[in-house]
């Protein structure tokens, strides 16, 4: 098996694991629709289809069992229940363990207790309790037993009565079962029938007329064709057709290729959707023409009576077909026809082919194909409609009378399997490497706008314009491609917070908002473990028991609400719950006793809460109070700052606690500001500069030992670059000032000079520079030259700590540890 | 720290200076990179080095530890360049004549295969030897280069030692990491 192929799978079994899983999450709330219950049904049919592809047999095997359930549930066999629910994202759990595990070569095996579970669920509920109270399974009602008294706590207290309703519901749909209650009754092992039989339409056609051409690579993408018809006949009788007509003389003919097309007449109950499942997974190059027979009846009618006519120059069904090819009006001698001819038309084996001219073959295919065709007649029997038309004036005419719908393939109406538009898979690295270049294209794009100034370019203006534009473009396009909605990072959340809730039996409310706020990829797929980690304490300290809660006031049910949105040119997450608030008082107590706050600090000051975030804060002891596991918060703020974003908390005691993410964007490209320091150039990213001011006009002073500046009649704390990077040169006369913001307040960082805006393509500092707060990355210079990019928030809070180390150095009187 | 652009490890052309040749025999014998560092000459597999580049102009990284030399512009990546001669416990010395060359050198961390700097005093040549030449190095004489080389292959009189790249990347690392040694 081709590795890449491989690969492929579980990538796209990853997918669709987790459209199963969200698709379940979504099911009771949804159980009425049949549009999406038909998509999560598809997600597992996929996933089995894709499976056996690659002969993961216990993927395929598991899959097949939820999909009976599924489907089950879609034709309102089964009524949809916590229980079910339950049952099959246990078993969706344990099919992403097979997939991963087979990634690493293992084999793991579904434990049978769980697929007896499954094939419990695939019997009407009403044989479910017969079976139960008569055979005394254990199963059922062991699974019951476990799931009923867990209904989902975060359904709440309407719960019951909806649930109740739809068991109502149920009992129709087993009383219009048990009207055809033979059905039920003796053949109640073939479940399909039944499902047909409660929602047979009286106008339903008795069948198909499907056409399958697979595409030439079919076999190279390792689909085998030949499962697929098994996968049709086994949805009833069906009559099949092999079309060879683009069989290639045997020089010609690469074995690895695929020249072979079928005509497929099905005789079946199942509706048009079952059909389509069985060809989900041929691929996009192939093509599929599904009509329902009596379609074809009706409005095919006059071709048939077309194609008849044209057929009675040939010979009679059931003679030899070796004298097909005389009777058709081609002069081609007929040694490669009698060959052709007796190939049988269900053997897609190639055929012999003699050296000839590309005009003999033209009229060979032909010729071969209206034999094969009249052969098709004649298998097909009585089949009204079953024809195809023989030659090429036969088909214009069928496509002209037939409908599109009925039209044949080789005809501008063709109908492929996916009309919506195509999507690729693209290697992620790839798309960073585009994004790079388009940026250091911008870069020197930027660069060569110098010329236009030059005497005598003027003739280059316009295209340097355009240059400009186009450039502009292709950077923005292909910033755009690494954009992924925030669904694709809240989408794990619901079911996070449902296993949540049950372990800890709370009473848990999810709301999402703002799901389809785009961000770039790498920052969606970073921010998972950081949001897991949040969202647990949420719902472990954040959140009180049912009890506590009503003692409190406060409604049983718990909330958690994850919201995202645009704020400013800066994406936000919010992670909000209405618990207990955290406590101050511990943390400042906390804070107090490790030095991270001088000793006198109150419990209101607003610096207390991010305390939380500090590196060691949470500790043991502060386990059940605070943070959780050991674990703390600082992974989660070191997390969000690697991705240049920041994390901020708003807690009240007693209203809950809110978590906010401010993120870039996108993080392959800043908008920067060029400064100098020391002789050395460095890019300040926009987003973090409010206001530039010179320094010339306004004087540093010392206030409570600190550098400030006073900038429009505010004292604004000033941080000195040249101090801090330990630059030898002394300080120029003239220096400006960057204002920035840090923690609600205003801090000024100065530099030597500034040069200009520029577009900066970050690039990582590269191994073992990570602890480098100061600097969030480094770009490349118009003139190739590397500069740093500073983060100024980095910076600002390295020399506060700084100083802060110095104040408590001083407090108690010993020698400074940091000047 | 930021890895949304990793330095692409697509196979490219040696540098300029020499364009070794890779023989197929792999198995008997190996092409290295001869280079100085502090009056020693060592070795090192052509297999990791990606190129060789004369020492040009850096950006100093402020607040990094000594050892690292600054970053480069290698081709639109940033590359990072380490001074050797601090994890080998040698003066960075100026006047000491060097025609210091930049070796390119290829390093997994983690998943990633990188490319970094490594500054050295000068790069002479490059040898073939048969894979049965090189000798285990004794465990005294070499100072605080012993640690980083794993072999030594008798040459015109006296020996090269064959250097244990992916240990100083190691050391490099951890003398990089906070309160690791600066």
């Amino acid at each position: 098996m081709d590795d890449r192929f491989l690969e492929m799978f579980f990538e796209e079994a990853r997918e669709l694991l987790m459209v199963l899983e969200e698709g379940l999450m979504e099911m009771e709330s949804r159980q009425d629709d049949r549009a999406f219950l038909d998509k999560v049904f598809r997600s597992a049919h996929s996933i089995k289809g894709a499976a056996g592809m690659v002969g993961l047999s216990n993927v395929a095997g598991l899959t097949d069992k939820i999909e009976t359930v599924l489907d089950k549930i879609r034709s309102k066999i089964v009524p949809v229940d916590s229980d079910i629910i339950s049952t099959l994202l246990e078993a969706r759990d344990l099919l992403n363990v097979q997939v991963d595990s087979a990634a690493n070569g293992e084999f793991t095996e579904a434990p049978d207790s769980l697929i007896a579970r499954l094939e419990e669920f695939t019997k009407p509920p009403s044989q479910r309790v017969q079976m139960v109270g008569s055979q005394l399974k254990l199963e059922p009602t062991k699974a019951s037993a476990d799931a009923d008294p867990a209904v989902s706590p975060e359904q709440g207290p309407k719960k019951p009565k909806r649930k109740r309703r739809e068991k109502s519901k149920t009992v129709a749909g087993a009383a219009l079962a048990s009207e055809s209650s033979e059905v039920l009754n003796s053949d109640g092992a073939a479940p399909p029938q039944i499902d047909s039989e409660i929602d047979a339409v009286p106008d339903r056609p008795k069948g198909y007329r499907i056409r399958f051409a697979p595409g030439r690579d079919v076999l190279k993408r390792g689909m085998n064709p030949l499962g697929v018809l098994d996968e049709l006949l086994e949805l009833g009788e069906a009559f099949l057709r092999v079309d060879p007509s683009h069989v290639p003389t045997l020089d010609a003919i690469d074995p690895q290729l695929n020249y072979l097309a079928w005509e497929i007449e099905l005789r079946t109950n199942e509706p048009i959707e079952r059909i389509h499942d069985v060809f989900l997974f041929v691929g996009d190059d192939c093509r599929i023409e599904i009509t329902p027979l009596a379609d074809i009846e009706q409005s095919e009618y006059d071709a048939a009576s077309v194609l008849n006519r044209t057929l009675k120059v040939e010979p009679e069904p059931g003679t030899s077909v070796l004298s097909g090819p005389t009777s058709v009006e081609n002069l081609v001698d007929s040694k490669p026809n009698l060959e052709s001819g007796t190939v049988p038309p269900a053997a897609p084996l190639p055929e012999p082919a003699t050296r000839t001219t590309s005009s003999i073959n033209a009229s060979l295919d032909q010729s071969r194909a209206s034999s094969t065709r009249s052969e098709a007649i004649d298998s097909a029997g009585s089949l009204p409609g079953g024809l195809l038309p023989a030659g090429a004036d036969a088909l214009s005419k069928v496509n002209r009378s037939a409908s599109s719908r009925a039209a044949w393939t080789g005809a501008a109406g063709a109908v492929t399997k996916n009309t919506s538009t195509p999507r690729i898979r693209v290697d992620a690295a790839q798309l960073d490497d585009l994004v790079g270049l388009a940026g250091e294209l911008a870069v020197l794009a930027d660069n060569l706008q110098g010329i236009r100034e030059i005497s005598g370019a003027e003739s280059y203006r316009l295209a340097l314009e355009s240059l400009e534009r186009v450039t502009r473009q292709v950077r923005d396009q292909s910033l755009e491609l690494r954009m992924v909605p925030v669904e694709e990072l809240f989408s794990r959340f619901p079911r996070l917070i449902r296993d949540l809730a049950d372990k800890s039996g709370k009473e848990i409310q999810l709301r999402i908002d703002g799901q389809e706020t785009r961000l770039d990829r790498t920052i969606v797929e970073r921010l998972a473990e950081p949001m897991i980690h949040l969202i647990r304490n949420s719902v472990d300290h954040g959140l009180e028991t049912p009890e506590e809660r009503e003692k409190a006031g406060k409604p049983r049910q718990g909330r958690i609400v994850l919201w995202a949105g645009h704020e400013g040119d800066r994406v936000a997450l919010k992670i909000e719950d209405d618990g207990c608030g955290l406590n101050r008082e511990r943390i400042v107590e906390k804070g107090i006793a490790k030095g991270l706050v001088p000793p006198n600090t109150s419990a209101d000051d607003p610096r207390v809460v991010g305390l939380i975030f500090e590196p060691g804060f949470s500790t043991r002891d502060t386990v059940n109070e605070l943070s959780g596991r050991g674990v703390g918060l600082d992974v989660v703020r070191d997390a969000v700052r690697a991705l240049r974003g920041s994390v901020s908390v708003q807690s009240e005691p007693g209203r809950g606690t809110c978590f906010t993410f401010r993120l870039p964007l996108t993080l392959a490209l800043i908008d920067g500001l060029l400064v100098e320091v020391a002789h050395e150039k460095y890019v300040v990213p926009l987003s973090q500069v409010e206001e530039c001011v010179a320094l010339g006009g306004t004087r540093p002073a010392l206030s409570s030992g600190r550098m400030c500046v006073s900038v429009r009649d505010e004292l604004v704390p000033l941080v000195n670059l040249r101090k801090l990077f330990e630059a030898k040169s002394p300080n120029p006369r003239r220096q400006e000032i960057l204002l920035t913001r840090h923690g609600g307040q205003r801090v000024g960082v100065s530099v030597d000079k500034l040069l200009g805006r520029v577009q900066a393509v970050i690039q990582s500092l590269g191994e073992g520079l990570g602890h480098l707060g100061r600097f969030s990355g480094a770009t490349i210079l118009g003139d190739g030259a590397v500069s740093l990019i500073l983060d100024l928030t980095a910076i600002v809070a390295e020399s506060r700590a700084a100083e802060i180390r110095a104040d408590l150095a001083r407090a108690m009187s010993k020698p400074e540890v940091i000047s | 720290m930021l890895e949304n652009n990793p330095v692409s490890m697509s196979p490219r052309p040696f540098g300029s200076n020499f364009a070794p040749e890779i023989h197929t025999e792999v198995e008997r014998s190996q092409s290295y990179v001869i280079f100085q560092l502090g009056g020693e000459h060592y070795a090192l597999e052509v297999l990791r080095v990606q190129e060789v580049l004369d020492m040009g102009a850096l950006t100093h990284v402020p607040g990094s530890p000594s050892s690292l030399r600054g970053v480069l512009n290698l081709r639109g990546h940033v590359v990072p360049v380490w001074d050797l001669r601090i994890p080998f416990g040698l003066p960075v010395d100026s006047s000491i004549a060097r025609a210091p060359c930049v070796l390119m050198v290829e390093s997994n961390f983690g998943e990633q295969v990188r490319v970094t700097g490594l500054l050295v005093d000068r790069v002479s040549d490059v040898l073939e030897f048969p894979n049965e030449s090189i000798q285990p190095s004794p465990p005294m004489g070499l100072g605080k280069a012993a640690s980083y080389v794993r072999g030594l292959i008798r040459w015109e009189e006296s020996f090269l030692l064959v250097l244990d790249v992916d240990r100083v990347f190691i050391s490099l690392m951890n003398m990089a990491h906070p309160g690791g040694g600066f």
